[in-house]
Protein backbone atom coordinates (compact mmCIF):
# COMPACT_ATOMS: atom_id res chain seq x y z
CA UNK A 1 0.00 0.00 0.00
CA UNK A 2 1.70 2.66 -1.01
CA UNK A 3 -0.57 5.33 0.72
CA UNK A 4 1.53 5.49 3.55
CA UNK A 5 4.90 5.59 1.84
CA UNK A 6 3.25 8.81 -0.18
CA UNK A 7 2.39 10.80 2.79
CA UNK A 8 4.74 9.83 5.10
CA UNK A 9 6.72 13.07 4.69
CA UNK A 10 3.71 16.03 4.66
CA UNK A 11 2.78 14.61 8.09
CA UNK A 12 6.64 13.60 9.57
CA UNK A 13 8.00 16.94 8.53
CA UNK A 14 5.76 19.42 9.92
CA UNK A 15 5.48 17.50 12.92
CA UNK A 16 8.85 17.03 13.57
CA UNK A 17 9.31 20.94 13.04
CA UNK A 18 7.25 21.82 15.58
CA UNK A 19 9.37 19.27 17.86
CA UNK A 20 12.96 21.02 16.42
CA UNK A 21 11.91 24.23 17.22
CA UNK A 22 10.68 23.31 20.96
CA UNK A 23 13.24 20.81 22.10
CA UNK A 24 16.01 19.86 19.59
CA UNK A 25 16.84 23.40 19.15
CA UNK A 26 16.60 24.56 22.39
CA UNK A 27 18.71 21.76 23.31
CA UNK A 28 21.61 21.73 20.96
CA UNK A 29 21.91 25.94 21.55
CA UNK A 30 21.84 24.95 25.49
CA UNK A 31 25.16 22.79 24.92
CA UNK A 32 26.63 25.90 23.04
CA UNK A 33 26.08 28.44 25.58
CA UNK A 34 27.16 26.33 28.45
CA UNK A 35 30.68 26.38 26.54
CA UNK A 36 29.74 30.79 26.34
CA UNK A 37 29.29 33.80 28.98
CA UNK A 38 25.65 33.84 28.26
CA UNK A 39 23.74 36.17 29.89
CA UNK A 40 20.35 35.54 29.05
CA UNK A 41 20.07 38.22 25.94
CA UNK A 42 23.49 38.79 25.55
CA UNK A 43 27.18 37.09 25.48
CA UNK A 44 29.34 39.05 28.47
CA UNK A 45 31.84 40.98 26.30
CA UNK A 46 34.99 41.09 28.71
CA UNK A 47 35.03 37.05 28.50
CA UNK A 48 36.11 35.40 25.44
CA UNK A 49 32.86 33.86 23.70
CA UNK A 50 34.55 30.27 23.58
CA UNK A 51 35.33 29.68 26.86
CA UNK A 52 36.09 26.17 27.14
CA UNK A 53 35.05 24.25 30.23
CA UNK A 54 35.17 27.46 32.18
CA UNK A 55 31.15 27.73 33.12
CA UNK A 56 32.00 23.41 34.01
CA UNK A 57 34.60 24.34 36.55
CA UNK A 58 33.07 27.58 37.98
CA UNK A 59 29.81 25.38 38.60
CA UNK A 60 31.95 22.56 40.62
CA UNK A 61 33.28 25.48 42.30
CA UNK A 62 29.66 26.57 43.72
CA UNK A 63 29.17 24.11 46.76
CA UNK A 64 25.49 25.41 46.61
CA UNK A 65 25.04 23.52 43.28
CA UNK A 66 26.79 20.48 44.54
CA UNK A 67 24.73 20.55 48.33
CA UNK A 68 21.60 20.82 46.30
CA UNK A 69 22.22 17.75 43.72
CA UNK A 70 23.41 16.06 47.08
CA UNK A 71 20.05 17.08 48.76
CA UNK A 72 17.76 16.12 45.22
CA UNK A 73 19.60 12.35 45.63
CA UNK A 74 18.71 11.95 48.61
CA UNK A 75 14.91 12.79 48.18
CA UNK A 76 14.79 10.47 45.44
CA UNK A 77 16.19 7.50 47.45
CA UNK A 78 13.58 8.65 50.18
CA UNK A 79 10.58 9.15 47.53
CA UNK A 80 11.26 5.79 46.04
CA UNK A 81 11.02 3.49 49.15
CA UNK A 82 7.91 5.57 50.45
CA UNK A 83 5.86 5.72 47.13
CA UNK A 84 6.60 2.47 45.89
CA UNK A 85 6.24 0.93 49.41
CA UNK A 86 2.96 2.74 50.12
CA UNK A 87 1.45 2.46 46.81
CA UNK A 88 2.18 -1.47 46.48
CA UNK A 89 0.56 -1.55 50.17
CA UNK A 90 -2.30 0.30 49.36
CA UNK A 91 -3.06 -1.72 46.25
CA UNK A 92 -2.77 -5.00 47.84
CA UNK A 93 -5.12 -4.27 50.83
CA UNK A 94 -7.74 -2.61 48.16
CA UNK A 95 -7.38 -5.44 45.81
CA UNK A 96 -8.27 -7.97 48.88
CA UNK A 97 -11.80 -6.05 49.30
CA UNK A 98 -14.90 -7.23 48.29
CA UNK A 99 -16.61 -4.32 48.11
CA UNK A 100 -15.56 -0.47 48.04
CA UNK A 101 -12.78 -0.80 45.53
CA UNK A 102 -13.58 1.72 42.95
CA UNK A 103 -14.89 4.59 46.28
CA UNK A 104 -10.42 3.93 47.28
CA UNK A 105 -9.33 3.89 43.86
CA UNK A 106 -10.82 7.34 42.85
CA UNK A 107 -10.34 8.84 46.71
CA UNK A 108 -6.73 8.07 46.40
CA UNK A 109 -5.78 9.30 43.09
CA UNK A 110 -7.56 12.43 43.58
CA UNK A 111 -4.28 14.27 44.86
CA UNK A 112 -2.39 13.28 41.90
CA UNK A 113 -5.08 15.82 39.77
CA UNK A 114 -3.39 18.78 41.61
CA UNK A 115 -0.53 21.15 40.44
CA UNK A 116 2.93 21.84 42.41
CA UNK A 117 1.73 24.81 42.99
CA UNK A 118 -1.43 24.75 44.75
CA UNK A 119 0.20 21.04 46.17
CA UNK A 120 2.88 23.68 48.21
CA UNK A 121 0.36 26.34 49.24
CA UNK A 122 -1.56 23.66 50.85
CA UNK A 123 0.97 22.11 52.57
CA UNK A 124 2.89 25.18 53.50
CA UNK A 125 0.27 25.47 55.64
CA UNK A 126 0.06 22.35 57.07
CA UNK A 127 3.17 22.22 57.75
CA UNK A 128 3.59 25.38 59.15
CA UNK A 129 -0.07 26.14 60.87
CA UNK A 130 -1.26 22.74 61.34
CA UNK A 131 1.60 21.08 62.48
CA UNK A 132 3.31 23.40 63.89
CA UNK A 133 0.84 25.65 65.55
CA UNK A 134 -1.86 23.63 66.61
CA UNK A 135 -0.67 19.68 66.61
CA UNK A 136 2.55 19.26 67.21
CA UNK A 137 3.20 22.87 69.16
CA UNK A 138 5.92 21.64 71.12
CA UNK A 139 9.55 22.50 69.76
CA UNK A 140 11.20 18.71 70.57
CA UNK A 141 8.51 17.25 68.38
CA UNK A 142 10.18 16.02 64.78
CA UNK A 143 6.63 17.32 63.43
CA UNK A 144 7.33 21.15 64.48
CA UNK A 145 8.17 23.50 62.32
CA UNK A 146 9.68 21.16 59.74
CA UNK A 147 10.05 23.60 56.89
CA UNK A 148 12.75 25.80 58.40
CA UNK A 149 14.90 22.75 59.16
CA UNK A 150 17.02 21.24 56.02
CA UNK A 151 16.94 17.94 57.64
CA UNK A 152 13.37 17.57 59.04
CA UNK A 153 12.13 19.58 55.23
CA UNK A 154 13.22 16.69 53.42
CA UNK A 155 10.61 14.40 55.19
CA UNK A 156 7.83 16.97 54.78
CA UNK A 157 8.82 17.38 51.09
CA UNK A 158 9.00 13.47 50.81
CA UNK A 159 5.39 13.31 52.52
CA UNK A 160 3.72 15.98 49.90
CA UNK A 161 5.30 14.10 46.95
CA UNK A 162 3.68 10.33 48.30
CA UNK A 163 0.54 12.52 48.79
CA UNK A 164 0.51 13.82 45.70
CA UNK A 165 1.98 9.80 43.77
CA UNK A 166 0.78 7.13 45.79
CA UNK A 167 -2.44 6.95 44.09
CA UNK A 168 -1.61 7.15 40.98
CA UNK A 169 1.39 4.10 41.73
CA UNK A 170 -1.48 2.57 43.53
CA UNK A 171 -3.47 2.33 40.19
CA UNK A 172 -0.48 1.01 37.97
CA UNK A 173 -0.18 -1.59 41.02
CA UNK A 174 -3.94 -2.74 40.59
CA UNK A 175 -3.75 -3.46 37.09
CA UNK A 176 -1.05 -5.21 37.67
CA UNK A 177 -2.92 -7.30 40.21
CA UNK A 178 -5.62 -7.81 38.89
CA UNK A 179 -3.88 -9.53 34.82
CA UNK A 180 -2.19 -12.06 37.78
CA UNK A 181 -3.80 -14.97 36.38
CA UNK A 182 -5.73 -17.13 39.07
CA UNK A 183 -4.78 -20.44 38.57
CA UNK A 184 -1.01 -19.51 39.41
CA UNK A 185 -2.30 -18.16 42.72
CA UNK A 186 -4.34 -21.54 43.29
CA UNK A 187 -1.47 -24.30 41.98
CA UNK A 188 1.28 -22.67 44.14
CA UNK A 189 -1.57 -23.27 47.14
CA UNK A 190 -1.89 -26.65 45.94
CA UNK A 191 1.81 -26.85 46.36
CA UNK A 192 1.98 -25.90 50.11
CA UNK A 193 2.55 -22.39 49.71
CA UNK A 194 2.02 -19.80 52.25
CA UNK A 195 1.07 -16.26 51.79
CA UNK A 196 4.33 -15.08 52.30
CA UNK A 197 5.99 -17.55 49.40
CA UNK A 198 3.23 -16.84 47.03
CA UNK A 199 4.01 -13.61 47.50
CA UNK A 200 7.37 -13.47 47.42
CA UNK A 201 7.50 -16.72 44.42
CA UNK A 202 4.42 -15.69 42.59
CA UNK A 203 3.23 -12.32 42.68
CA UNK A 204 6.26 -9.86 42.82
CA UNK A 205 8.37 -11.59 40.21
CA UNK A 206 4.98 -11.02 38.23
CA UNK A 207 4.74 -7.05 39.14
CA UNK A 208 8.44 -6.23 37.78
CA UNK A 209 7.18 -4.78 34.80
CA UNK A 210 4.76 -2.42 37.25
CA UNK A 211 7.65 -1.92 39.21
CA UNK A 212 10.19 -0.57 36.99
CA UNK A 213 7.19 1.71 35.32
CA UNK A 214 6.73 3.05 38.96
CA UNK A 215 10.29 3.02 39.35
CA UNK A 216 10.63 5.47 36.46
CA UNK A 217 7.28 7.66 37.05
CA UNK A 218 9.45 8.28 40.71
CA UNK A 219 12.74 8.79 40.07
CA UNK A 220 12.09 10.91 37.09
CA UNK A 221 9.25 12.86 38.52
CA UNK A 222 11.21 13.77 42.01
CA UNK A 223 14.29 14.79 39.87
CA UNK A 224 12.37 17.19 38.35
CA UNK A 225 10.83 19.16 41.13
CA UNK A 226 10.37 22.38 40.66
CA UNK A 227 7.03 23.71 41.44
CA UNK A 228 6.78 22.21 44.68
CA UNK A 229 9.89 23.48 45.59
CA UNK A 230 9.20 26.89 44.95
CA UNK A 231 5.97 26.54 46.60
CA UNK A 232 6.76 25.03 49.61
CA UNK A 233 9.69 26.67 50.98
CA UNK A 234 11.22 28.86 47.74
CA UNK A 235 14.45 27.25 48.75
CA UNK A 236 14.98 29.30 52.29
CA UNK A 237 16.36 27.24 54.76
CA UNK A 238 18.78 25.86 52.51
CA UNK A 239 16.49 24.07 51.01
CA UNK A 240 16.99 24.10 47.62
CA UNK A 241 16.67 21.28 44.88
CA UNK A 242 18.62 21.19 41.74
CA UNK A 243 15.68 22.20 39.52
CA UNK A 244 15.45 25.43 41.46
CA UNK A 245 19.29 25.86 41.74
CA UNK A 246 19.66 25.67 38.30
CA UNK A 247 16.87 28.73 38.22
CA UNK A 248 18.19 30.54 40.91
CA UNK A 249 22.08 30.96 38.82
CA UNK A 250 20.68 32.42 36.13
CA UNK A 251 18.04 34.35 37.36
CA UNK A 252 17.91 35.61 40.88
CA UNK A 253 22.11 35.55 41.51
CA UNK A 254 23.20 39.33 40.65
CA UNK A 255 25.49 37.61 38.27
CA UNK A 256 22.98 36.40 36.35
CA UNK A 257 25.57 33.49 34.71
CA UNK A 258 23.25 31.60 32.21
CA UNK A 259 26.31 29.74 30.96
CA UNK A 260 26.89 28.41 34.23
CA UNK A 261 23.67 27.64 34.86
CA UNK A 262 23.50 26.15 31.04
CA UNK A 263 26.58 23.81 32.11
CA UNK A 264 24.63 22.85 35.69
CA UNK A 265 21.32 21.83 33.22
CA UNK A 266 23.45 19.90 30.77
CA UNK A 267 24.84 17.54 33.87
CA UNK A 268 21.41 17.87 34.96
CA UNK A 269 20.13 15.98 31.82
CA UNK A 270 23.58 13.51 31.80
CA UNK A 271 22.42 12.27 35.62
CA UNK A 272 18.54 11.94 34.44
CA UNK A 273 19.27 10.17 31.30
CA UNK A 274 21.95 7.74 32.99
CA UNK A 275 19.88 6.77 35.62
CA UNK A 276 16.56 6.07 33.39
CA UNK A 277 18.78 4.39 30.97
CA UNK A 278 20.67 2.21 33.86
CA UNK A 279 17.39 1.31 35.91
CA UNK A 280 15.13 0.28 32.65
CA UNK A 281 17.75 -2.37 31.66
CA UNK A 282 18.42 -3.60 34.73
CA UNK A 283 14.57 -3.86 35.82
CA UNK A 284 13.86 -4.82 32.23
CA UNK A 285 15.86 -7.97 32.48
CA UNK A 286 14.86 -8.90 35.90
CA UNK A 287 11.08 -9.19 34.03
CA UNK A 288 9.78 -12.67 33.85
CA UNK A 289 8.08 -13.82 30.80
CA UNK A 290 4.54 -15.12 30.66
CA UNK B 1 -27.49 -19.67 66.91
CA UNK B 2 -27.20 -15.71 65.36
CA UNK B 3 -24.23 -15.09 67.57
CA UNK B 4 -22.52 -18.77 66.22
CA UNK B 5 -23.04 -17.47 62.71
CA UNK B 6 -21.63 -14.25 63.09
CA UNK B 7 -18.49 -15.50 64.77
CA UNK B 8 -17.86 -18.08 61.92
CA UNK B 9 -18.39 -15.18 59.08
CA UNK B 10 -16.15 -12.75 61.28
CA UNK B 11 -13.42 -15.89 61.62
CA UNK B 12 -13.67 -15.95 57.92
CA UNK B 13 -13.39 -12.41 56.75
CA UNK B 14 -11.79 -10.89 59.44
CA UNK B 15 -8.87 -9.77 57.62
CA UNK B 16 -11.01 -7.52 55.46
CA UNK B 17 -13.19 -6.29 58.05
CA UNK B 18 -9.54 -4.80 59.76
CA UNK B 19 -8.77 -4.02 55.76
CA UNK B 20 -11.03 -1.57 55.28
CA UNK B 21 -10.77 -0.19 58.72
CA UNK B 22 -7.36 0.61 57.95
CA UNK B 23 -8.02 1.54 54.36
CA UNK B 24 -11.12 4.04 55.41
CA UNK B 25 -8.99 5.79 58.31
CA UNK B 26 -5.57 6.00 56.10
CA UNK B 27 -8.63 7.57 53.55
CA UNK B 28 -9.80 10.66 55.62
CA UNK B 29 -6.55 11.47 56.92
CA UNK B 30 -5.67 11.27 53.57
CA UNK B 31 -8.63 13.81 52.25
CA UNK B 32 -8.21 16.11 55.32
CA UNK B 33 -6.17 18.74 53.54
CA UNK B 34 -9.12 18.87 51.22
CA UNK B 35 -11.36 19.95 53.95
CA UNK B 36 -8.84 22.52 54.64
CA UNK B 37 -9.04 23.69 52.04
CA UNK B 38 -13.22 23.91 51.78
CA UNK B 39 -13.59 25.08 55.36
CA UNK B 40 -10.26 27.36 55.33
CA UNK B 41 -11.86 29.61 52.29
CA UNK B 42 -14.51 31.24 54.75
CA UNK B 43 -12.65 32.50 57.47
CA UNK B 44 -10.73 35.48 58.02
CA UNK B 45 -7.15 35.04 58.39
CA UNK B 46 -6.76 36.00 62.10
CA UNK B 47 -8.65 38.38 64.62
CA UNK B 48 -6.77 39.24 68.21
CA UNK B 49 -10.46 38.73 69.16
CA UNK B 50 -10.03 34.92 69.93
CA UNK B 51 -13.71 34.43 69.94
CA UNK B 52 -13.65 34.41 66.24
CA UNK B 53 -12.98 31.39 64.20
CA UNK B 54 -9.88 32.09 61.79
CA UNK B 55 -7.54 30.14 59.79
CA UNK B 56 -4.78 30.54 61.80
CA UNK B 57 -6.28 29.75 65.35
CA UNK B 58 -8.88 27.15 63.97
CA UNK B 59 -7.48 25.98 61.04
CA UNK B 60 -9.84 22.48 61.31
CA UNK B 61 -12.99 24.45 62.88
CA UNK B 62 -16.20 25.40 60.10
CA UNK B 63 -16.40 28.60 59.71
CA UNK B 64 -19.10 30.77 61.63
CA UNK B 65 -20.67 31.78 58.70
CA UNK B 66 -20.22 31.03 55.39
CA UNK B 67 -18.95 33.83 54.17
CA UNK B 68 -18.24 34.40 50.07
CA UNK B 69 -16.50 37.56 51.05
CA UNK B 70 -12.98 35.75 50.22
CA UNK B 71 -13.73 33.95 47.25
CA UNK B 72 -15.24 36.57 45.55
CA UNK B 73 -12.56 38.80 46.20
CA UNK B 74 -9.90 36.21 44.91
CA UNK B 75 -12.39 36.20 41.36
CA UNK B 76 -12.53 39.55 41.22
CA UNK B 77 -8.71 40.52 41.89
CA UNK B 78 -7.38 37.02 39.78
CA UNK B 79 -9.87 38.02 37.04
CA UNK B 80 -10.59 34.17 37.89
CA UNK B 81 -13.29 33.23 35.03
CA UNK B 82 -10.78 34.78 32.39
CA UNK B 83 -7.88 33.35 33.40
CA UNK B 84 -9.77 30.03 33.83
CA UNK B 85 -11.11 30.46 30.11
CA UNK B 86 -7.43 31.07 29.07
CA UNK B 87 -6.35 27.87 31.04
CA UNK B 88 -8.77 25.61 29.30
CA UNK B 89 -8.71 27.00 26.04
CA UNK B 90 -4.49 26.17 26.34
CA UNK B 91 -5.29 22.89 27.72
CA UNK B 92 -7.96 22.14 24.97
CA UNK B 93 -6.23 23.51 22.05
CA UNK B 94 -3.14 21.77 23.36
CA UNK B 95 -4.71 18.38 23.97
CA UNK B 96 -6.03 18.25 20.63
CA UNK B 97 -3.67 18.93 18.66
CA UNK B 98 -1.16 17.01 20.50
CA UNK B 99 -3.56 13.71 20.05
CA UNK B 100 -4.33 14.86 16.12
CA UNK B 101 -0.78 15.22 15.68
CA UNK B 102 0.97 12.27 17.41
CA UNK B 103 -1.51 9.56 16.54
CA UNK B 104 -1.20 10.48 12.71
CA UNK B 105 2.99 10.92 13.00
CA UNK B 106 2.66 7.56 15.02
CA UNK B 107 0.82 5.79 12.61
CA UNK B 108 2.66 6.35 9.57
CA UNK B 109 6.06 5.75 12.11
CA UNK B 110 4.68 2.39 12.35
CA UNK B 111 2.84 1.64 8.55
CA UNK B 112 5.86 2.99 6.79
CA UNK B 113 8.78 1.30 7.81
CA UNK B 114 12.08 2.34 6.55
CA UNK B 115 15.09 4.03 7.88
CA UNK B 116 14.28 7.48 8.43
CA UNK B 117 10.90 6.18 10.53
CA UNK B 118 13.42 4.13 12.93
CA UNK B 119 15.74 7.35 13.37
CA UNK B 120 12.54 9.36 13.86
CA UNK B 121 11.01 7.58 16.65
CA UNK B 122 14.36 6.93 18.58
CA UNK B 123 15.21 10.27 18.38
CA UNK B 124 11.34 11.07 20.01
CA UNK B 125 12.04 8.43 22.53
CA UNK B 126 15.42 9.77 23.00
CA UNK B 127 14.06 13.25 23.63
CA UNK B 128 11.91 11.78 26.61
CA UNK B 129 15.09 11.86 28.99
CA UNK B 130 15.03 15.26 28.77
CA UNK B 131 14.31 17.59 31.52
CA UNK B 132 12.38 20.55 31.09
CA UNK B 133 15.23 22.78 32.83
CA UNK B 134 18.06 21.62 30.45
CA UNK B 135 16.46 23.40 27.74
CA UNK B 136 14.20 26.35 29.37
CA UNK B 137 16.25 29.25 29.05
CA UNK B 138 17.50 28.69 25.38
CA UNK B 139 13.95 28.14 24.77
CA UNK B 140 12.66 30.98 26.09
CA UNK B 141 14.93 33.12 24.07
CA UNK B 142 14.14 31.30 20.59
CA UNK B 143 10.62 31.90 21.70
CA UNK B 144 11.30 35.34 22.17
CA UNK B 145 12.91 35.81 18.16
CA UNK B 146 9.66 34.45 16.97
CA UNK B 147 7.46 36.41 19.04
CA UNK B 148 6.08 33.72 20.50
CA UNK B 149 6.40 34.45 23.90
CA UNK B 150 2.30 34.79 24.28
CA UNK B 151 -0.99 32.21 24.71
CA UNK B 152 -0.46 30.73 20.87
CA UNK B 153 3.54 30.25 21.64
CA UNK B 154 2.31 28.35 24.87
CA UNK B 155 0.21 25.97 23.11
CA UNK B 156 2.90 25.52 20.46
CA UNK B 157 5.60 24.75 22.84
CA UNK B 158 3.18 22.34 24.75
CA UNK B 159 2.37 20.10 21.00
CA UNK B 160 6.23 19.95 21.09
CA UNK B 161 6.59 18.73 24.81
CA UNK B 162 4.16 16.53 24.57
CA UNK B 163 4.88 14.41 21.08
CA UNK B 164 7.60 12.21 22.40
CA UNK B 165 5.65 10.91 24.60
CA UNK B 166 2.37 11.13 23.37
CA UNK B 167 3.69 9.49 19.80
CA UNK B 168 5.42 6.60 21.82
CA UNK B 169 1.96 6.04 23.47
CA UNK B 170 0.11 5.50 20.29
CA UNK B 171 3.20 3.90 18.66
CA UNK B 172 3.16 0.83 21.30
CA UNK B 173 -0.83 0.73 20.06
CA UNK B 174 -0.36 1.09 16.85
CA UNK B 175 2.23 -1.70 16.62
CA UNK B 176 0.04 -4.84 17.87
CA UNK B 177 -3.01 -3.29 15.33
CA UNK B 178 -2.91 -5.36 11.73
CA UNK B 179 -3.47 -3.40 8.88
CA UNK B 180 -5.64 -5.49 7.19
CA UNK B 181 -8.92 -3.16 7.83
CA UNK B 182 -6.88 0.13 6.07
CA UNK B 183 -6.02 -1.88 3.27
CA UNK B 184 -9.65 -2.94 2.93
CA UNK B 185 -10.89 0.59 3.29
CA UNK B 186 -7.87 1.62 1.12
CA UNK B 187 -9.51 -0.99 -1.63
CA UNK B 188 -12.81 0.23 -1.36
CA UNK B 189 -11.48 3.21 -2.69
CA UNK B 190 -11.01 5.78 0.98
CA UNK B 191 -8.11 8.32 1.21
CA UNK B 192 -5.56 8.62 3.42
CA UNK B 193 -8.26 11.26 5.71
CA UNK B 194 -11.52 8.81 5.04
CA UNK B 195 -9.35 5.92 6.84
CA UNK B 196 -7.38 7.78 9.72
CA UNK B 197 -10.84 9.42 10.59
CA UNK B 198 -12.81 6.10 10.22
CA UNK B 199 -10.37 3.70 10.84
CA UNK B 200 -7.75 4.43 12.54
CA UNK B 201 -8.96 7.32 15.15
CA UNK B 202 -11.66 4.86 16.39
CA UNK B 203 -9.67 1.69 16.99
CA UNK B 204 -6.93 3.97 18.91
CA UNK B 205 -9.61 5.94 20.70
CA UNK B 206 -8.97 4.09 24.15
CA UNK B 207 -4.94 5.61 24.03
CA UNK B 208 -6.78 8.62 23.18
CA UNK B 209 -8.17 8.92 26.40
CA UNK B 210 -5.00 7.98 28.36
CA UNK B 211 -2.94 10.42 26.85
CA UNK B 212 -5.62 13.09 26.96
CA UNK B 213 -6.23 12.19 30.55
CA UNK B 214 -2.43 12.49 31.49
CA UNK B 215 -1.76 15.20 28.74
CA UNK B 216 -4.26 18.13 30.45
CA UNK B 217 -3.55 17.08 33.62
CA UNK B 218 -0.07 18.20 33.28
CA UNK B 219 -1.00 21.57 30.79
CA UNK B 220 -3.52 22.53 33.18
CA UNK B 221 -1.61 22.42 35.85
CA UNK B 222 1.56 23.59 34.77
CA UNK B 223 3.35 26.50 36.31
CA UNK B 224 7.12 26.67 35.23
CA UNK B 225 6.01 26.80 31.76
CA UNK B 226 3.52 30.33 31.53
CA UNK B 227 5.92 31.55 34.63
CA UNK B 228 8.71 31.87 32.22
CA UNK B 229 6.93 32.41 29.07
CA UNK B 230 3.87 35.26 30.14
CA UNK B 231 5.63 36.18 33.26
CA UNK B 232 4.31 37.91 36.14
CA UNK B 233 3.46 41.23 33.96
CA UNK B 234 -0.35 42.15 33.70
CA UNK B 235 -2.30 40.67 31.15
CA UNK B 236 -4.02 36.74 30.15
CA UNK B 237 -2.21 34.43 32.19
CA UNK B 238 -2.84 31.04 33.78
CA UNK B 239 -4.77 29.49 36.81
CA UNK B 240 -1.56 28.47 38.53
CA UNK B 241 -0.21 31.74 37.34
CA UNK B 242 -2.68 33.76 38.59
CA UNK B 243 -2.23 31.89 41.77
CA UNK B 244 1.47 32.27 42.24
CA UNK B 245 0.83 35.79 42.02
CA UNK B 246 -2.05 36.92 44.25
CA UNK B 247 0.24 35.07 46.80
CA UNK B 248 3.04 36.59 45.84
CA UNK B 249 1.15 40.30 46.15
CA UNK B 250 -0.60 39.69 49.23
CA UNK B 251 3.11 39.83 50.59
CA UNK B 252 4.00 38.82 54.15
CA UNK B 253 6.37 34.85 53.79
CA UNK B 254 4.38 33.58 56.65
CA UNK B 255 0.70 33.60 57.82
CA UNK B 256 -0.29 37.01 56.34
CA UNK B 257 -2.28 36.23 52.78
CA UNK B 258 -4.03 33.05 53.80
CA UNK B 259 -7.59 34.55 53.22
CA UNK B 260 -6.32 34.74 49.32
CA UNK B 261 -4.00 31.51 49.13
CA UNK B 262 -7.16 29.44 50.38
CA UNK B 263 -9.96 30.52 48.18
CA UNK B 264 -7.47 30.94 45.70
CA UNK B 265 -6.46 27.14 45.88
CA UNK B 266 -9.92 25.34 46.46
CA UNK B 267 -10.74 27.83 43.10
CA UNK B 268 -8.13 25.87 41.49
CA UNK B 269 -8.79 22.73 42.26
CA UNK B 270 -12.18 23.28 42.16
CA UNK B 271 -12.51 22.57 38.29
CA UNK B 272 -9.77 19.75 38.59
CA UNK B 273 -12.09 17.84 41.06
CA UNK B 274 -15.41 18.43 38.67
CA UNK B 275 -14.23 17.00 35.73
CA UNK B 276 -12.65 14.38 37.89
CA UNK B 277 -15.84 13.55 39.91
CA UNK B 278 -17.71 13.39 36.70
CA UNK B 279 -15.66 11.03 34.51
CA UNK B 280 -13.83 9.21 37.63
CA UNK B 281 -14.45 5.65 35.94
CA UNK B 282 -12.98 6.47 32.71
CA UNK B 283 -9.84 8.61 34.28
CA UNK B 284 -9.10 5.38 36.58
CA UNK B 285 -9.59 2.56 33.65
CA UNK B 286 -7.84 5.33 30.77
CA UNK B 287 -4.68 5.22 33.13
CA UNK B 288 -4.54 1.62 34.37
CA UNK B 289 -4.48 0.75 30.18
CA UNK B 290 -2.32 3.29 29.65
CA UNK B 291 0.30 1.86 32.67
CA UNK B 292 0.23 -1.50 31.38
CA UNK B 293 1.72 -0.76 27.94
Amino acid sequence: MNIYKKNFYWIVIPAMLIFFVVMILPFLLGFAYSFMPWRGTYFDPNEPMFMGLTNYVRLFSNPELLRSFAYTFELVVISIVLQIGLGLALALAVSKLTYGKGIFRSALFLPNFIGGIVLGYIFAFVFNQLFSEVLFTSEDSFFNYMLQDRSKHIWAMSMMLAWQSVGYLMIIFLSSLNSIPKHLMEAATIDGANSFQRFRHVTLPLLMPAITISLFVTVSGTFKVFDQNLALTNGNYDTTLISLEIYKIAVRDSKHDYGVAQAAAFIFFLVIAAITISQVAYTKKREVEM
Amino acid sequence: MKMKKFKRHLKKYWIEYLLLTILTVFTLVFLYPFYLLVVNSFKPTSSIDLSIITIVNNPSSLPSSWNFKYILNYIEVTQYFLTLTVSLIVTILSVGLLSVVSSLVAWMLVRRKSKTSTVVFLILVAAMLVPFQSIMFPLVRIMDTFSLRNIPGLIFMYIGFGMPFTVFLYHGFLKGVPKDLEEAAYIDGANLWQIYKSVVMPLVAPITVTAAILNAKWIFNDFLLPFLILGTRDGWTTLPLALYKARSAAGGQYGAGYDVIFPGILLNVFPIAIVYFIYQRKIVSGISEGAVK
